[in-house]
């Protein structure tokens, strides 16, 4: 059944505007009831049908704009005299005093305060009441799981996110003096943040740990730094190495200086300066303790001292000798430990490669030694490099995905860690404990070693964010300290941790136990180089010896061939005459005279 | 009933003590009457202390108003401070004791 409509219209009316116009209903088609359909209609039973009246809801998060607090006190000098006393005129106060000790309540207090603080003096010259009674009793914390925590975030003051590139405490400890001076500058080269018209921001600064609102000292030097040491000696003053390859000294006492704000007090010239970042800078052992060292990637390792920054007062390069090919290797970082030797100094170059410079010894390829450039070397720059406090022969350096761990003496690693999933970007050693080090990782992990506990995994690792992290120091020397760990990252935030007492505090043995590891590695390498000697030795005697018989190639031929001969010719004989046994033995019976003989 | 001499031999006896680095009198308003220290040391003492004193013996009787602070020691690394107050006066005494116990 289908419904049609035919529709006419004369071709000329086509177009034309069309015109609506009420008109009664006309049916066109009319469809009767059919019964045949009506088995075919079911009940829908239940019919579910649903209405929704909740008005759209959404749910989103944001944080209040970080509030910047600081804070201030006040301090009473002069005492709370009455109205009419003034506390600067003597005689006033003289006047008052006589005064108050004629009052009859002053002198019957006196009375009866005097025994209670007798009382309280003579105690404390009988006991000590605050006697450690458990002093020099070492805790055993091996038992305890690694852990730690975050205490405090000091973020770059700055809009343009920068790199935290170095980290270093201040020498004193964190009772008397919890301060960090971190670098901040961009190391990637003509990163877009240079490219902008807006200008790097310059200043890095020195953080106390109690506060980490506001920087303590802004650093303002004439290109960010990438290096910052505090001296030792004297702990208000700083050596810096800057992007430019300018190193710069400053002096937190300098008393014009604005409030909070520190500028250079001595610079170099650029001229005389290195040609690249200056990524390491370490004070030196001297007399007046002003002098300074510094390494940097155009391969210059230069001395300063820091009253005369005008030159260098020694320039070295970084080449290896003409063994190695007389290439220049660009310094990534430095060690300098004065307990190792005044003028040891070691190098972890772009090229992966360790130099161990000793200034005693200059005749020599300038002092420097260079380590294994084969295997042994890393596949990138090493970017950590730091002597083993408790064992100064001992050193580590971070780089690629390993920290492999050096003796001087040897040019290959005695250890290495298994290669890690993220890059290492920078790594230092507990400063207490001899066996623990710390890496950080990019994928923002640091990870902890513990080589006393076990050397093929991990001891514990600690999420700090997601941003890679560039540098770490931990706080304290070997005495103490050990428990703060300052973790810096891409994005200029230093992340202080503390870690557990059983990553903090020596454990007992330990000192002997990681030395006798080191020493049983140092020699297993050693008889591994041993090995490889003799069996090249064995290898060219080998060699020799094989070019000798080549020489000597004809009678040896000769006397095999009738060696050959005469073994064939007996064999023969043997067989006629097995034979001739056999043949004579079967014609015994029938030919008794036959050819026996 | 009590004169001046009383004070004194108080003030001579708590001086006679071991390790002792000065005693100092002042009034709760902070202005030293009496005092062995020298006068700068004196006036921080004077200030900084009855300013403690007298928090503390808030913080005392506000746990329990019907008590009241009757000392204070204050021991730090180099020297114990001991302070006995009263309604007007405080008696105030420095000490280093390890000084004396190692006499």
């Amino acid at each position: 059944m289908e419904v049609a409509y035919l529709y006419t219209k004369v071709r000329a009316e086509f177009g034309k505007d069309i015109k609506f116009e009420d008109s009664q209903p006309e049916t066109l088609e009319s469809i009767l009831p059919n019964d045949e359909f009506d088995k075919d209609y079911t009940q829908r039973n239940p019919s579910i049908s649903e209405f929704d009246t909740t008005p759209d809801m959404s749910v989103s998060e944001c944080n209040t704009e970080r509030l910047v607090t600081k804070s201030t006190s006040m301090r009473h000098m002069e005492g709370g005299w009455p109205k009419d006393v003034d506390p600067s005129e003597m005689s006033d106060m003289q006047r008052f005093r006589k005064k108050a000790e004629k009052d009859e309540e002053y002198k019957t207090a006196m009375k009866l305060l005097g025994p209670m603080i007798g009382r309280c003096m003579k105690q404390n010259n009988t006991i000590n009441i605050y006697e450690e009674y458990f002093d020099g009793v070492q805790a055993d914390h091996s038992s305890e799981p690694p852990s730690a925590k975050g205490l405090a975030v000091f973020r770059d003051p700055n809009d343009v996110k920068r790199t935290a590139t170095s980290i270093n405490w201040h020498p004193e400890g964190p009772a008397t003096n919890g301060k960090i001076a971190v670098a901040y500058s961009i190391l990637n080269f003509q990163d877009q943040r240079f490219m902008n018209d807006t200008q790097m921001p310059v200043s890095s600064y020195i953080w106390d740990i109690m506060n980490p609102n506001t920087p303590d000292i802004e650093l303002l030097p004439p290109s960010p730094l990438c290096c910052l040491r505090f001296n030792a000696k004297s702990t208000d003053t700083l050596v810096g190495g800057s992007y430019n390859g300018l190193v710069s000294f400053y002096d937190l006492r300098k008393p014009n200086a604005p409030e909070k704000q520190c500028m250079p007090h001595e610079t170099s010239v650029i001229e005389k300066s290195h040609h690249d970042p200056v990524y390491d800078v370490f004070w030196i052992s001297s007399k007046t303790g002003n002098q300074c060292a510094s390494v940097s990637t155009d391969g210059q390792m230069m001395w300063w001292d820091t009253r005369r920054l005008g030159e260098p007062t020694d320039v070295l390069d970084l080449a290896t000798d003409s063994k190695g090919g007389g290439m220049t290797l660009g310094g990534s970082s430095m060690e300098y430990n004065q307990e190792a030797g005044p003028t040891k100094y070691l190098v972890g170059t772009e090229q992966g490669i360790v130099l161990a410079i000793n200034l005693r010894n200059r005749k020599s390829n300038n002092g420097i030694t260079v380590y294994d450039s084969g295997p042994g070397k890393h596949h990138g720059p090493i970017y950590s490099i730091q002597r083993n406090p408790t064992h100064n022969k001992f050193f580590m350096t971070v780089g690629d995905w390993t920290a492999r761990i050096w003796v001087e003496d040897l040019k290959t690693p005695i250890m290495t860690t298994k290669y890690h999933s993220s890059y290492l970007t920078s790594g230092c050693w507990s400063p207490t404990r001899a066996g623990v080090f710390y890496v950080t990782r990019m994928d923002g992990v640091v990870d902890i070693w513990d080589y006393f506990y076990r050397q093929n995994e991990v001891a514990y690792s600690h999420k700090v964010g997601e941003d890679a992290l560039s540098t770490i120091s931990v706080q304290g020397n070997m005495q103490s300290g050990g428990r703060l760990v300052a973790v810096g990252d891409v994005n200029g935030t230093v992340s202080l941790l503390e870690v557990c007492d059983s990553l903090a505090s020596q454990q007992p043995n330990e000192k002997m136990a990681i030395n006798g590891m080191f020493e049983r590695e140092t020699k297993q390498e050693k008889n591994l180089e041993l090995r490889e000697r003799d069996l090249k030795r064995q290898r060219a005697a080998d060699e020799e010896a094989s070019k000798k018989e080549a020489a000597e190639k004809k009678d040896g031929k000769d006397e095999k061939m009738e060696e050959l001969l005469r073994k064939v010719d007996a064999d023969f004989l043997a067989m006629i005459k097995e034979a001739e046994d056999d043949e004579s033995k079967a014609s015994e019976g029938a030919d008794m005279g036959g050819d026996d003989k | 009933m009590s004169s001046i001499a009383e004070v004194e031999e108080t003030l001579a006896r708590i001086q006679s003590h071991k390790g002792v680095k000065g005693v100092l009198i002042c009034t709760k308003s902070g202005s030293a009457v009496r005092s062995s220290l020298p006068p700068a040391e004196t006036e921080t003492y004077a200030a900084l202390i009855t300013q403690l004193a007298l928090k503390a013996a808030s913080v005392a009787r506000t746990l329990d108003p019907t008590d009241d602070l009757t000392f204070l020691r204050i021991r730090s690394r180099k020297h114990e401070v001991m302070v006995a107050p009263d309604k007007e006066y405080l008696l105030v005494v420095v000490q280093n004791p390890d000084e004396g116990e190692d006499a």
